[in-house]
């Protein structure tokens, strides 16, 4: 069997021009479109709370966001996954804990009608409120009267007493607790089950973010380096950038889908890195030996040869790829379906780039060296 | 059929049942076991043939497919720091006026930079003062000085080692906890500077996590009893249903172990439990840890100690500190403080128990227990007679210790992934069906493209599945539903190189070069590419392995995996087989 018979020979290079114009709008668009509306980041990075809840009876997202909203919660997402007769529902929150900008306010208020409070701090990202009063508060007051503003406590210690007052600190109950409790007096009669929690703190989730960038950026040199160890210089621009062009490619089905932004994103980005450089080696690696074997014919030509050669293997192995995600694709839930389908989106530009962005740019770098050459070597001349 | 054919022969059949081999307690743990002992490695040691490997071999699931809680921790060092400084600046008042060397102001001090800024009552004495406080506390340095005014800083390398003593405080406090609850495999790392990882398999009780920072340390000194003959009683009348388990003890062989005789064992769940009910309150029987060598601090066995009721509450206590350095008979120590009200309850305590021992009792578990020399009030030091690097670990320790009873590190949560076991068990489902379904389509394409060379390499293919999961079962990595993907996803990446090989031995054909020499031909032209196809996907894989976190860890470990097999399998396995069909058969025709 095969996809190819015999011997293609389509002319690749003669489209590069307007195969690189098409390619440079998307990614600027993609680019400029993630500056404007930012990706949906997942709480992996945006910090915040998921919940996912499975109900033993047939509930409706609806259904879930206004018990959710009428139990006390500030405006949460609801979405269901899975197929409908699954039930199941996720649930997302800015908030990592009950203190939030809506009600630390009430909070204050409440811990200041405690007594003559000398200085209160609140530390939102980790639900934290230090407190110090003036006289000796005994800890339970203080706990009953913040859960009483509308903030859960988890505890209330006496952290020291000092010349100017007595310290305190109330650590405020997580999230996923409210959630279960609002939903319980919001959706009276549905029983549900809580299946997973992720919770991320702000900071966290900001340190998670850096982290994954700075791992596309290793990714990407580390590789830059091997490619220009392997091969010729004038291979490595190619290489980045049709990396660089396959990595925005992929970020831009995070863009235009909204799908959540998260760790399993950075690891799809990271792969594709891989699989972008690894379809772009095959060709380069075809290049330089037909260089060997064609010498003295031009250059375009030549990759001509080298694309067209590699072409079945090309499809076939985007093909195959492509096949083996097709079980997640089917299978997969929430992440997982986001890996399978940008990964899809990868293979898919990941190929194109490799043909239209990787192998003309050699000859861009290559007509380029020439120049210089030739100017070198008229202004040599007349000496 | 040449030797070297032979040689790689038998290499390849070694790797095969190799990989069977590495399988089996995997298999056990899966089949042959009930879905709740799955992570009990002895029940599974003992189902095993003898013949298999250990039974830790096994592949082990990720939190998210076994479900269980992975935290991450937050230690509030700004509150702790300020804290300190707090602390330090009102001893310097009390240090001044002990010294007689005049008298201070209450001092001022500012949490953003840590500065304290002292008024001396008398600005004629503000010299001396200044230079006796800064001999006396070398943790700060000058910063100004105008007239009454002294601005003194607290030194960013005394902070970093607070920070460093409150991280390994919360550390030591949140293994002591989850010990007394018995989970199996609790792993628990530093993060960063100011975090802390935990991870619970098979742990779901999200309330079970809130107790870990819910409450505070609870600091108390006990008084030791003089006579423990009661462990001996209870060990004749009742004994334990596992003696080896909970052995008796006559003579310690720790500074730290109790006054025999004892009990010990590496269980505290279980000595605890047999303890219980069989000491007559007010007494009570606690545990110590005996620490392993190493900088994990684990437990490698509980001791048990007999307390008598008299004890101190530890927030009672002012400040702990370890100078570091010997004092003037070469012992090293670590001083106390106490509280005005601490320092009349420690003088009732030590002056009714000299010559005692006294338990240093955090969360429940013996720390250390001191023998007391003469009777404690405001202030006091506890020496030990280790010496060298021992001493400065233990000192430090041991501070750190008394110092978190005095003035806790906020321990607040950073990150909780909780999953359901039920969730887990879906998730296993349905990701080894869709792993399956992309096994089954791959494979079939391949059969049905390439005939024969396409069976050759769905053997390859096959071959490269088992030893990505004896690979990670060999090396203790788990898998996780990302790495379910990357499992995947390397199959695609293996089968590409036998696309390679093949493409390149047809075009040879097509060329017009014989079966043998298209075969050889096309493998020795594709090695290098799928060789450099291979190490760059490999640098990817190490990077995520470095950064990332978790799940997608798991991701970036069986993709490394994979990537190294599918070289073996891909190259090494089908040009084996390859071969023996072209050469070993003579055979004119290569079927691809």
């Amino acid at each position: 069997m095969q996809i190819i018979k015999g011997k293609t020979n389509i002319d690749f290079i003669s489209k590069r021009k307007i195969a690189i114009l098409v390619s440079s709008i998307v990614n600027i668009a993609i680019i400029v479109g993630i500056a404007i509306f930012g990706f949906n980041f997942g709480v992996d990075f945006a910090g915040g709370t998921v919940v996912e809840l499975k109900f033993k009876s047939a509930v409706t997202a609806q259904q879930v966001r206004e018990g959710a909203v009428s139990g006390g919660l500030h405006d949460p997402t609801v979405q269901g996954i899975g197929s409908a007769d699954e039930n199941s529902f996720i649930l997302r929150m800015g908030g990592v804990t009950q203190l939030t900008p809506e009600s630390e306010a009430a909070a204050e208020a409440a811990i200041r009608g405690l007594g003559e409070v000398v200085s209160v701090s609140k530390n939102l990202d980790n639900g934290l409120i230090n407190v110090r009063f003036k006289n000796k508060v005994e800890p339970e007051a203080i706990k009953t009267a913040v859960a009483g503003s509308g903030t859960g406590v988890n505890e209330v210690k006496a952290i020291g007493e000092s010349a100017s007052g007595f310290d305190y600190q109330v650590v405020s109950a997580g999230m996923a607790d409210k959630v279960k409790t609002a939903l319980k007096s919001g959706m009276a009669g549905t029983e549900f089950e809580v299946r997973r929690i992720d919770y991320v703190g702000p900071q966290v989730g900001q340190q998670l973010r850096n982290k994954g960038i700075m791992a596309l950026l290793w990714a990407m040199l580390a590789i830059l380096i091997y490619v220009a160890f392997r091969f010729d210089l004038k291979f490595g621009p190619g290489a980045l950038l049709a990396m660089l062009h396959d990595v925005v490619m992929v970020a831009g089905y995070f863009l235009v889908t909204r799908r959540e932004f998260n760790l399993t994103s950075i690891a799809v980005l990271l792969t594709i890195i891989g699989y972008s450089i690894n379809d772009t080696i095959v060709i380069y690696d075809r290049i330089r030996e037909e260089m060997v074997k064609y010498k003295g014919k031009p250059l375009p030509e030549i990759i001509n040869i080298a694309v067209n050669d590699t072409l079945a293997r090309t499809i076939l192995t985007s093909g195959v790829t492509a096949l083996s995600l097709i079980g997640l694709l089917i299978y997969g839930v929430g992440e997982i379906f986001d890996f399978a389908a940008a990964m899809l989106v990868g293979i898919v530009v990941g190929t194109y780039s490799s043909v239209y962005i990787a192998s003309p740019l050699v000859i861009w770098l290559d007509e380029r060296a020439h120049e210089k050459e030739a100017h070198g070597g008229a202004t040599a001349k007349p000496a | 059929m040449d030797r070297s054919w032979y040689t790689r022969l038998t290499i390849i059949v070694a790797v095969t049942l190799g990989t069977l081999w590495m399988l089996v307690p995997t298999y056990y743990s899966f089949f042959k076991l009930d879905r709740a002992d799955r992570n009990n490695v002895a029940k599974l040691q003992e189902v095993l043939p003898a013949w298999a490997p250990p039974a830790k071999y096994r592949l082990s699931l990720g939190l998210d497919l076994q479900g269980g809680i992975h935290l991450v921790m937050h230690v509030d060092m700004k509150t702790a720091t300020t804290k300190k400084v707090e602390r330090r600046a009102s001893s310097m008042v009390s240090w001044v006026e002990t010294k007689k060397l005049g008298a201070l102001e209450t001092p001022d001090v500012n949490p953003d930079n840590n500065r304290v800024t002292l008024t001396v009552k008398d600005p004629a004495t503000a010299e001396a003062i200044q230079k006796g406080l800064l001999e006396a506390f070398q943790d700060f340095s000058l910063v100004s000085r105008d007239g009454a005014q002294i601005v003194l800083e607290f030194d960013s390398a005394a902070l970093a080692g607070s920070s460093e003593e409150a991280l390994d405080m919360a550390i030591l406090r949140i293994r002591q906890r989850i010990d007394k609850w018995g989970v199996a495999e609790v792993q628990i790392s530093k993060l960063g500077t100011d975090q802390i990882q935990i991870s619970l398999p098979g742990q779901s009780d999200p309330e079970q996590v809130k107790e870990l920072i819910g409450t505070t340390a609870q600091l108390e000194f006990r008084i030791v009893a003089t006579d423990s003959s009661a462990f001996a009683t209870m060990y004749q009348s009742t004994p334990p249903e596992n003696p080896a388990l909970i052995r008796l003890v006559q003579q310690g062989d720790s500074p730290d172990s109790p006054p025999g005789p004892f009990l010990e064992s590496e269980d505290n769940k279980a000595l605890l439990a047999y303890v219980a009910g069989k000491v007559a309150a007010p007494q009570k029987v606690l545990t110590h840890c005996v620490q392993e060598a190493g900088p994990k601090r684990k437990c490698a066995k509980y001791q048990t100690y007999l307390l008598d009721a008299a004890n101190v509450p530890g927030d009672l206590l002012k400040g702990a500190w370890f100078p570091g350095a010997p004092n003037a008979q070469g012992q090293y120590y670590v001083a106390f403080e106490m509280q005005p009200e601490g320092a009349k309850q420690m003088g009732e305590l030590t002056g009714k128990n000299v010559r005692r021992q006294m338990g240093i009792v955090l969360d429940d578990n013996v720390m250390s227990a001191p023998t007391i020399q003469s009777e404690i009030s405001d202030s006091g030091t506890i020496t030990f007679g280790r010496m060298g690097p021992e001493a400065k670990d233990y000192g430090k320790l041991l501070a750190t210790t008394l110092q978190s009873g005095a003035l806790p590190a906020p321990v607040t949560i950073g990150e909780i992934r909780q999953v359901g076991a039920s969730l887990g068990d879906e998730l296993i489902k349905k990701g080894t069906l869709a792993a399956g379904i992309g096994l089954l389509l791959v494979v079939l394409f391949m059969a049905l493209y390439y005939r024969v060379s396409g069976l050759v390499a769905d053997v390859a293919l096959i071959l490269n599945g088992g030893l990505i999961l004896a690979g990670l079962a060999a090396f203790g990595a788990t898998l996780t539903l990302p790495g379910i993907a990357g499992f995947v996803l390397t199959l695609g990446i293996a089968v590409d190189a036998n696309v390679l090989i093949n493409e390149r031995v047809r075009e040879e054909i097509a060329l017009g070069l014989s079966a043998r020499k298209a075969v050889d031909a096309g493998y020795d032209r594709a090695f290098w590419t799928i060789f450099d196809a291979h190490v760059t996907t490999l640098i990817a894989g190490f990077i995520l392995m470095f950064t990332g976190t978790g799940p997608v860890q798991g991701f970036a470990t069986t993709l490394i995996i994979g990537i190294i097999a599918s070289l073996f399998t891909s190259i090494v396995v089908t040009r084996l087989i390859t071969t023996y069909l072209v050469h070993g058969r003579n055979s004119s025709t290569v079927s691809v």
